[in-house]
């Protein structure tokens, strides 16, 4: 039960960063996702059988808060979950490595999905300026922020997966 | 009689004569020098044994003031500090009473509106969006669709609504249209965001003579917002041969990037004229 509770709070503390913080902080036009780098690395962290009927719940909040559609959050963050969980015991031994990797991965299909939509809607935009100005910014932003938030994330959730277990 | 004259009376009144003269000439200013002469050596030898008291006993209560002088720069640092986050948070607050000033201004400058004032409590998740939150919902009065300006220009629509927050869109999204007028040239056009943010200028009439820095107001075109407000200014325009309008880059006056006060007007009704739109 704390584990869960601490979730939420550290989940809405998150989102209030986000939103109020890390959103007006921008890199050219780009902007860090610390909902996703929290995701990531609170993934890693933990082995709950539940634990991904919360990253959906997680995923439908931002969807519905976000202007964007609100199935990118949804599929993003189910998405690194799962990856998540496979990196752990692939990856075992270097948890950073698997954090950077998920926040780059998960940067560029979150973006690249927004991108889609974007271009399925008709919105008209030079793909360059968007890599260039938001897309890179972007996913700079959230590697020099995984490793803050993934020591912080460590701290909050000991990892409870012994490492190397079977999955 | 003989008493009177006695050699003891004789004495103390020699005495008191001998006294009351020096008196009259000590107050008459006669003796001085002499004093000066005779006292400065007393006063030298005070002031050494002052001098040496002091020096001694400094020594010997040096380390108790230290102590003390460390507790009083400790006092002196803490109220300092409490003396800078005070100076900090009036600063705050004064810079946000100019804000609500400006705006109450606006307001004042503009009463054929009704404006409610709303604080900017955050930014859209995804930078691929140009939209901001506010601390005013539908408890508030606020409906979907209702125009938000600060006191330099038109800021965007209620896009979002719940009870105590709104999301609205900025002029600066990429799905953001606004109808516009241009006040030298006198002609209408269309301005459009994009996913960066930078605002394009669109549909405007190949003969139309516009010059960098023309401004632009809202046309009322389309019942999405009032005429008249201020939206920016021309910063450069393309012109092909072969394309049916003119198109250019438009820059707002209002920062978005530093916006934390908006006013949303209330009493503009937004006509929907999608049932026509075949």
């Amino acid at each position: 039960m704390p584990f869960y509770l601490l979730t939420i709070i550290s989940f809405i503390v998150t989102l209030m960063l986000q939103i109020g913080i890390v959103s007006r902080a921008v890199l050219l036009a780009g902007s860090a996702d610390v909902m996703l780098l929290f995701i990531a690395a609170w993934s890693l962290h933990q082995d709950r059988k539940n634990a991904w009927i919360l990253v959906l719940a997680f995923g439908f909040i931002i969807g519905s808060i976000s202007a964007g559609p609100f199935f990118i959050p949804l599929i993003t963050y189910m998405l690194v979950f799962f990856a998540a969980k496979l990196m752990h015991h692939q990856i075992w031994r270097t948890p950073l490595l698997s954090m950077f990797l998920l926040t780059f991965f998960g940067t560029l299909f979150q973006n690249g999905l927004h991108l889609l939509v974007l271009w399925v809607q008709g919105v008209g935009f030079s793909f360059t300026e968007a890599f260039t100005n938001i897309l890179l910014p972007s996913v700079l932003l959230n590697m020099l922020l995984a490793i803050p938030v993934h020591a912080l994330v460590q701290e909050l959730f000991p990892s409870e997966l012994p490492v190397g277990a079977p999955l | 009689m003989r008493n009177l004259f006695s050699s003891t009376n004789l004495r103390n009144l020699v005495i008191l004569l001998v006294v009351a003269g020096i008196l009259i000439l000590a107050i008459s200013g006669y003796l001085t020098p002499i004093f000066n002469l005779s006292f400065s050596p007393l006063i030298s030898a005070q002031s050494w044994l002052s001098q040496r008291y002091l020096a001694i006993r400094d020594f010997f209560t040096y380390p108790r003031d230290m102590a003390t002088l460390r507790a009083q720069n400790v006092q002196l640092e803490n109220e300092v500090s409490m003396l800078q986050s005070k100076i900090v948070e009036l600063q705050e607050s004064l810079s946000q009473a100019q804000i609500l000033y400006a705006l109450l201004d606006f307001a004042r400058a503009n009463p054929e509106h009704d404006y409610l004032a709303a604080t900017v409590i955050g930014r859209e998740i995804s930078p691929y969006y140009q939209y901001i939150i506010i601390d005013k919902g539908s408890n508030d009065g606020v409906l979907h669709g209702m125009p938000v300006v600060t006191q330099q220009g038109l800021v965007g629509r209620v896009d979002a609504v719940i009870a105590n927050a709104a999301r609205v869109q900025l002029i600066s999204d990429a799905n953001s249209v606004v109808n516009v007028r241009l006040q030298n040239a006198k002609v209408e056009a269309q301005i459009r965001g994009s996913i960066t943010g930078e605002i394009s200028l669109e549909m405007v009439p190949q003969d139309a003579e516009v010059q960098i820095g023309d401004v632009l107001l809202t046309s009322g075109l389309g019942g999405n917002y009032p005429p008249n407000i201020f939206v920016g200014q021309v910063l450069s325009m393309q012109s092909q041969k072969n394309s049916l309008f003119q198109t250019g880059a438009v820059q707002s006056i209002v920062d978005f990037s530093n916006l934390s006060a908006v006013l949303i007007i209330t009493n503009f009704e937004v006509v929907d004229i999608s049932p026509l739109i075949p």
